[in-house]
């Protein structure tokens, strides 16, 4: 699993690759609350290179998605793959998390 | 009508799951199972597993025997471990999501097992193993 993220302007923008599984959601988790502490409010996650997701890694952005609504601010997801989108659909998460399919509609989501 | 048999025993640990996750795959690809039937696959052992060790076994390293077979194009995983008896095809939906801790157990798992399988199945042996068997169709 690889994280990483800029800001641009007053969005953070951020990716998750690979597999965010029980093996790596603990680094997941360290570096998405260490960029909500720095205060970050608004966040896009890429997931287009998000392979594979168990659910200790949807508690993890389900945390961080309650963390930014309770500041204020929002998280949005976009470019989720097929397997990925049927757990977020399963599970329910995309009924708590705004979910797009283009950082453009993602981006529109703030505005 | 043939049956190929593979089974393995593994021990009861969060850094054991890649390995568990690759007998699932590799078994399911010389079965003539896809990538996607591998993903779906690996997806509810991965949680089924997860569930032994955190919630049968509570984090006790312990022994997990897996099975894994197929017949008439049906591939199934069979998960065995002498934990807290737990039956997954019978449990209640997920906790709220709005949780205060992020490691709280929230019940996800649960309706992904059942999501990427096409049957689940699951009894307490006489012996004092739980058997939970995990099964989809790759034709």
């Amino acid at each position: 699993m690889q994280i990483q993220g800029v800001k641009e302007n007053d969005i953070f923008f951020f990716s998750i690759m690979g597999r965010l599984d029980t093996q790596t959601y603990t680094d997941a988790e360290k570096q998405m609350m260490a960029w909500i502490e720095a205060g970050n409010t608004k966040m896009i996650g890429d997931l287009s290179d998000l392979e594979f997701i168990s659910s200790a890694g949807l508690r993890v952005l389900l945390y961080a998605a309650k963390t930014l609504n309770q500041q204020g601010g929002k998280m949005v997801l976009f470019g989720v793959n097929d397997q990925v989108n049927e757990v977020f659909e399963v599970t329910g998460i995309s009924n708590v998390i705004d979910i797009t399919t283009s950082k453009d509609g993602a981006f529109s989501l703030f505005n | 009508m043939s049956e190929v048999v593979r089974q393995q025993v593994f021990p009861s640990r969060r850094d054991e799951l890649p390995r568990i996750a690759e007998f699932v795959r590799a078994f399911v690809l010389a079965a003539g199972g896809s990538v996607d039937h591998a993903r779906r696959l690996e997806l509810a052992v991965d949680e089924a597993v997860t569930n032994i060790i955190e919630y049968a076994y509570e984090s006790i390293e312990e022994e997990i025997h897996i099975r894994a077979e197929i017949q008439d194009n049906e591939l199934c995983i069979t998960l065995e471990d002498r934990g807290v008896p737990f039956d997954p095809t019978q449990a209640g939906p997920p906790l709220s999501m709005n949780q205060e801790n992020p490691h709280q157990h929230l019940g996800l798992g649960i309706p992904i097992i059942r999501h990427f399988a096409d049957t689940l199945s699951y009894r307490r042996t006489a012996s004092g193993w739980n058997s939970l068997r995990i099964c989809r169709m790759i034709s």
